[in-house]
């Protein structure tokens, strides 16, 4: 069935659209509403922004319910809205070492000033499929909101929690200087204004990573985990954690916080010397961050980091090129499904092309 | 309805979001319109472009519907066609899209309109120089058959070094005798560039030199925008010995208008596996039929 | 401000087909006549097309008070003559300036600046140079301009163009918003009897 129908193509889409909505609608369960997807899926949420670009917890939730789960034509669906926004300004670039810390964790060293933050995570839990949630209600949840609280007092927290890459780089271990083939930037280069030319600049990749597709990614930063690639990492410190989003008055030049983010940073330590020539061996990092609360993106993109930053590039993690042209799920989920698409009049054009090359073969040697 | 009553018209109906007339902001407009200019000046050079991502996936045609959406006014006629088709899902898709964000009037007659956004097809009828027709392009990177890195394909161009793909195809001829690439044929723009003319079939190239309209192509996902002015030499790459071939159609003709010198699709019958033809570009065969 | 993005597209329309097929003449749309100001049209161009992420350079006197105007209008930054995309020229020294404009590199020959030379009449009478080249059907003719020395004109255009595809591409725009573009894959020949 052609589904280039001389009249009626309008009509099919139209049903298509229908039998859509008829799917997200038809079961006896209750409508989602955006508020639950909000607060009780909040890492889709988080994702979703992430991979979408664009920090808007609402927003997310309306594009997670509308696609009906799908997690790239969500994120899609957030980036496109993304592009009609113009930009009305610019916020005050921060350290992040001033994050409103909820969890922060290092591997490199077993106690580290600060203490070690386990925060909210699922890394401890067990993965054994919790049954009990199927039927789920408020008084449970009364019950255990109740429990949890009264027997906390005012422990001993932090403000600010000291970055141990920091100390290290304190101590002259790290290398601290951008590598050669970097340039030094004066102004961050905007990949939303400009198309990116190889080789890149390091703000470049940290932006076109920031939004990466966090499959794509995790293969990539694996790869070279794998032995496909030098990094060996060593997860410096992993914060999650707020940063807040300030920005100047136009006039008065006096500062206003208008908010703040939650971000996931990951610094790796890659335990291979520099390969600076300079005599003094050091080690070398990787800087990763993103929207929301994302580890295993963060960790990849802080190792792919590093990767591209080898002089030599041998495999595909470290090939620069090869990396920032393939992890946006934008673009790469894009493509794959335009297949999809009529392509029959350049099918035909390569029917023409073999069954020339079979005629002229079969003159050559007639059987 | 203008610009102004459109914003009016979107006020008023108090809807939450609502978008500037044909979707981009001014600011997206304008780096498009700088880039077409420096499209035009350097025939079939590949300019690069920031690219926003639009409602239709990267890939469906984007980076033709940001050309589309940068031109288009209110004095325009617009046609959108895919394979030749006014009906195919991909041209209704984004003829929906762009009456949503605009209003402009929207025709299947290809001498009627003055923007055509079209994917992988050239419209059988002549065009004129009030006519602007726009491509659709998915890989806008000729020499990808033989080199994947774009920064090494950058260097090929700049240096006019074009040696690999005639050896790809002097290679096809010694191991086949006959040219493997079907659609989207490597042509010569005005005696500089190798460029890809969007995977249209070779029986289109030949339109494309010293067309009377302004051919636009854009590619969204790789963000590159290229162009070629009207009366422009354009010409496929071949040998002295082994010259370009477009697709035979001897002894076919349309199965509702008769026409023989068009490109025509197969079609199979499955019930009694019989083949017959039709024209690709419906709108001309409806005018022939109506004839 | 709308009623500026319906005129802006109005009038790219109008440059695109004055760039795409140079032998022709436009005349830019103006929704106001602004008859104090010769350099109104000027101001239509650098709305069209200018914005902060471009740089432009001006030439000549009133230089400074055009520069903050376009400024304001379309926050695209002042540079100097062989940094800037667009060049805005009067008749005066524009051998000079040309020369030291931009004209890209081989990888990214769409660097090349854009130089919009301001003058004061494009006439509809033929001169004796002959165009050739995309965009033009066989041939046609440089317009007369009146006070403009075309013969200087066309030797500063050929070296400026002589490695294409590096290059300038030019704009004429004159007092009656008329505009004439010549791209740099053109041919300019003195027509000899």
């Amino acid at each position: 069935m052609a589904y280039v129908a001389v009249k009626g193509g309008q009509k099919a889409i139209q049903n298509s659209i229908n039998l859509m909505e008829y799917n997200r609608k038809k079961g006896s369960s209750v409508l989602l509403e955006t508020e639950q997807i909000k607060d009780q899926l909040f890492f889709l949420i988080d994702r979703i922004m992430c991979e979408g670009s664009l920090y808007a917890p609402d927003l997310a939730a309306v594009a997670i319910k509308q696609t009906c789960g799908d997690i790239l034509e969500a994120s899609f669906v957030l980036r496109a809205y993304r592009a009609t926004k113009s930009r009305v300004g610019y916020s005050i670039a921060h350290k992040t070492d001033k994050m409103r810390v909820i969890r922060r964790i290092s591997a490199s060293f077993k106690e580290v000033p600060g203490g070690q933050i386990l925060g909210a995570s699922l890394d401890y839990t067990l993965r054994l499929l919790d049954y009990d949630l199927v039927k789920e209600d408020d008084f449970d949840r009364e019950a255990m909101l109740g429990q949890l609280f009264p027997d906390l007092n005012g422990a001993d927290y932090p403000d600010i929690f000291p970055k141990i890459v920091d100390l290290l780089k304190k101590e002259k271990l790290i290398e601290i200087k951008p590598l050669d083939h970097f340039q030094q930037e004066q102004e961050p280069f905007d990949i939303t204004r400009e198309s990116i030319q190889f080789p890149a600049s390091r703000s470049a990749v940290l932006q076109t990573m920031a939004r990466g597709e966090t499959g794509g990614m995790l293969l990539l930063a694996y790869s070279n985990m794998r032995g496909f690639g030098m990094v060996h990492p060593v997860i410096g410190e992993l914060r999650v954690g707020y940063l807040p989003v300030e920005i100047e008055h136009p006039y008065e030049k006096s500062i206003y916080r208008v908010g703040e983010i939650k971000v996931t940073e990951a610094e790796i330590i890659s335990a291979t010397f520099s390969s600076e020539p300079s005599s003094i061996p050091k080690f070398s990092l990787g800087y990763g961050l993103c929207f929301g609360h994302n580890e295993t993106k963060a960790i990849s993109m802080a190792v792919l980091d590093r990767a591209m930053q080898t002089s030599q590039p041998k495999s595909a993690s470290e090939d620069q090129e090869f990396v920032l042209s393939h992890i946006d799920g934008i673009e790469s989920v894009g493509f794959c499904n335009h297949y999809k698409l009529p392509h029959y009049v350049s099918f035909q054009s390569a029917l023409d092309r073999v069954r020339f090359a079979q005629d002229k073969k079969k003159k050559e040697s007639p059987e | 309805m203008n610009g102004k009553e459109w914003l009016m018209d979107q006020q008023n109906n108090k809807k939450p979001f609502f978008y500037n007339f044909a979707y981009l902001d001014e600011n997206t407009k304008k780096e498009i319109r700088r880039k077409i200019l420096k499209a035009v000046a350097i025939p079939g050079y590949q300019v690069p472009f920031a690219s926003r991502e639009m409602p239709i996936g990267r890939g469906w045609g984007t980076g033709g519907l940001q050309l589309t959406l940068s031109i288009i006014g209110c004095a325009d006629t617009l046609k959108v066609i895919d394979q030749g088709s006014d009906d195919s899902v991909n041209a209704i898709n984004i003829k929906k899209f762009i009456q949503k964000v605009c209003d402009i009037p929207i025709t299947n007659d290809t001498k009627e309109a003055t923007v055509i956004q079209t994917r992988h097809r050239i419209p059988e009828e002549r065009l004129e120089k009030n006519q602007i027709l726009v491509f659709q392009v998915p890989i806008p990177e000729i020499l990808k058959i033989i080199e994947p890195s774009d920064q090494v394909t950058k260097r090929m161009h700049a240096e006019a070094d074009y040696s690999g793909i005639w050896l790809y195809l002097y290679e096809d001829i010694i191991h086949f005798n006959e040219i493997s690439i079907g659609a989207g044929y490597p042509v010569m723009v005005n005696h500089r560039y190798i460029m890809d003319p969007s995977p249209i079939p070779r029986f289109d190239i030949p339109k494309m030199n010293h067309n009377r309209s302004l051919l636009l192509f854009g590619a969204g996902r790789e963000k590159r925008i290229y162009a070629i002015p009207p009366f422009t030499d354009v010409e496929p790459i071949e040998f002295e010995d082994f010259k370009f071939r477009t697709e035979d159609f001897s002894g076919k003709k349309c199965s509702k208008c008769n026409a023989t010198d068009v490109y025509l699709d197969e079609i199979i019958d499955d019930e009694s596996g019989a083949r017959s033809y039709q024209c690709s570009d419906t709108s001309y065969c409806e005018k022939r039929c109506q004839l | 401000m709308i009623e500026n993005e319906s005129i802006n597209q109005v009038n790219f329309r109008i440059m695109l087909s004055c760039m795409s097929l140079p032998s022709s003449i436009g005349i830019l749309e103006c929704p106001f006549e602004d008859k104090k100001n010769p350099f109104a049209s000027l101001y239509f161009f650098a709305q069209l097309l200018l914005d902060p992420e471009v740089s432009f350079f001006v030439s000549g006197e009133s230089s400074s008070d055009i520069s903050s105007k376009i400024v304001t209008t379309t926050k695209a930054t002042i540079s100097t003559n062989e940094s800037a995309d667009y060049l805005f020229l009067s008749n005066e020294d524009i051998s000079v300036e040309i020369n030291r404009a931009k004209k890209g590199t081989m990888e990214s020959p769409e660097e090349g600046a854009t130089c919009l030379i301001f003058i004061k009449e494009i006439s509809h009478e033929p001169s004796s140079f002959l165009l050739t080249g995309p965009g033009i059907e066989d041939f046609s003719f440089f317009p007369l301009m009146e006070g403009f020395n075309l013969i200087e004109f066309s030797r500063t255009f050929a070296k400026v163009n002589c490695e294409f595809p590096m290059g300038i591409d030019f704009i004429f725009i004159d007092s009656l918003r008329q505009i004439f573009c010549i791209p740099r894959t053109t041919k300019i020949e003195r027509k000899v009897q």
